[in-house]
Parts: structure tokens; sequence; C-alpha cells
């Protein structure tokens, strides 16, 4: 048995890294996918397709740009028009960013918050009209460990994500009465090319206080996710999940 | 059903209020058009229409007689 077997999702920063990696694993487990992307690329339409024929289920391409709010809300009324539940928001698109404050022009940050907090609240309160209707649905934020860490360079990106985190707890407060949880994960830093930006000079810097000893990949963040989703951990509810391998 | 009848029963059907009650009422002027009895009467309306309303409108919707001038300018439908 499948565990998400006839659920429809939306996932957000579908096309590459973690995004993709949520998409083949929601796939493998039989949940349909509106799978969010910036642009639209030949070879990320080829691989849903791949999914769609190897699992049976459904993968819509969905084009938005996450830094506009009008794109995010025609996404969201191209997705509602389709009249199918909404079962599982998966808010995974993030822009990644390791720099000084001094030296970060405040356009930057506006962009950088628009992505990693505001779209994820605009998607939030649309699709919890349709879960709040069906008495049921699942959100999880994609956060980051650098919500809670401290260095050099963390002052924008780590506070977009405790903002995320902070979002995450008071929200589920309202959602739990419709039986929707709101949770969220903080990975570690995760093989992708994203996480390149943390790396800095020396690549084994970031994972020297890490008692994995070595990156996470995209598919062990997507099976705890699969697991949070499970219909026995519905009452998990504001929760911060935290996968990082533990600290050292 | 015309439109102001189907607009009468969403409010009726969710606010658990009678006919008469309805010219004046407003937002949190009875225990059952709280929060929570706001998104039930919005999403009563938009099945009611057919139309997804703006979060803005939800937002403004704050009495019986504003929404329907909210329905009115920006959604087409007329009572």
């Amino acid at each position: 048995m499948r565990r998400l077997e006839g659920k429809n999702a939306i996932i957000t920063g579908a096309g590459r890294g973690l995004g993709k990696a949520f998409v083949k694993a929601f796939a493998m487990e039989g949940c349909s996918i509106w799978a969010i992307t910036r642009s639209d690329r030949e070879e990320f339409r080829e691989y849903i397709t791949g999914l769609e024929e190897e699992y049976d289920i459904t993968i819509e391409n969905v084009i938005a740009d996450l830094a506009s709010e009008d794109s995010i809300k025609n996404a969201y009324k191209h997705i509602n028009s389709q009249k199918k539940s909404i079962d599982i928001l998966i808010n995974n698109a993030g822009i990644a960013h390791m720099g000084l404050f001094q030296l970060t022009k405040m356009e930057f940050v506006k962009q950088l918050y628009m992505v990693n907090v505001i779209a994820p609240m605009i998607f939030s309160q649309l699709v919890m009209r349709n879960m709040s209707r069906q008495q049921s649905g699942r959100i999880v934020n994609v956060a980051s460990t650098a919500a809670e860490e401290v260095y050099e360079g963390n002052a924008v990106y780590g506070s977009s994500k405790a903002a995320l985190v902070a979002f995450t707890k008071s929200f589920a407060a309202e959602t739990m009465k419709y039986g929707v949880t709101v949770n969220a994960i903080a990975p570690g830093l995760i093989n992708t090319d994203m996480s390149k930006v943390f790396e800095g000079s020396d690549p084994k810097e970031p994972i020297r206080h890490t008692a994995l000893g070595r990156k996470i990949e995209p598919s062990e963040i997507a099976d705890v996710v699969i697991n949070m989703l499970s219909d026995d951990m519905n009452i998990i509810n504001g929760t911060v999940i935290t996968i990082n391998g533990g600290h050292k | 059903m015309t439109n102001l009848e189907k607009y009468n029963q969403a409010f009726i059907e969710t606010l658990e209020v009678a006919k008469e009650q309805l010219e004046g009422l407003e937002y949190q002027q009875i225990a059952n058009w709280d929060s929570v009895g706001h998104m039930t009467l919005i999403a009563a309306i938009e099945d009611a229409f057919d139309i997804m309303m703006d979060t803005d409108d939800i937002i403004d919707l704050s009495s019986y007689e504003k929404g329907k001038e909210i329905l009115s300018a920006n959604y087409d439908i007329e009572f």
C-alpha cells in the first residue's frame, strides 16, 4: 500500500534539488502533484513524464514566480479551477544566501524574504481555504537549521528561516480545529547545488560539526517528510523536525 | 433560485440565523459569526456563486449589506 495513494500535493521549488526529490518520493507513494517551478525546462518535463508513467499518477508542472504575489495567486487559481482536493502543501522553494549583512543590498533582502517567507504565507493562506472545507490537510514548510544558528553571514538567510519557523508554529494554532496540520522541517546541509552557497572556501567546514559527518541526501529528507504525512502522524502540529544527523 | 435567495441561504445555513435577522447583521454581532463562522460563510458564498473571492474581499465582508456590495462590485453578481 502506497502511503500517499490518491492524494494531491502542491510542491514549490520542485525543479531542482530537494524539491525534485520530493516530487519523486511523493510520486512513488501514489501522490499526484502540482510541481511549481519558476521556469519551463524540457529536462524537468521529461523527468515528470517518466514518473507519471512509472508510478501511475499525474504531475503538472505549474510555472510561477514566487517573488510575485500575482504570479502565486494565478498559479493557485489555475490549480483550484481543477476542483480537486488539495491535500498537501510543501513550501519548499527558497533562496540560499551567505554573506555579511553590511554588504547585502536591501533589494536582495526583500526578494529573499518574499520567496522564503511571504510566498509560503500566501500559498498557505490560499490552500487553507480548500483544506478548511475538506476538514483535512497537511502543510510542511522547509525551514533550516540556519534558523537557530549564529555565524557571520547568516543574518539574512537565518532570520528568514526563523521567521518561517515562527509562522509555522503560530499558524498551526489556527488550523488544528479544521483538521489541518502545519509543521516545518529544519534540514542541515543537504547534498544539492544550493548548499554550495554555505561551503565557503572549505567544503568540509559546514559538516565538521555534524555527528553524521556528511551532507544529507535529498531523498533522506523526503523520506522523513513522507513519514510526517502518514495518517498516524496527524497529531503532530506546530512542530519543527530537525533533520541533520545530529550535532557534534 | 435568485442571487438574493442564494446569498441569504448562505447566511441562514452557515450562521444559523433567521431570514428576518439578516438586515443589518454584522461580523461578530452574533456568536456564530466569529472567525471560524466567517470562513464557513465565505466558503458557502463561493460555492453558491462558483467564485473565488480575493483575500481582501474576505476581510472586508464585515456585514450582510457589505457582502452584497462586494459581490456586485467585484464579481458581477446582481441583486
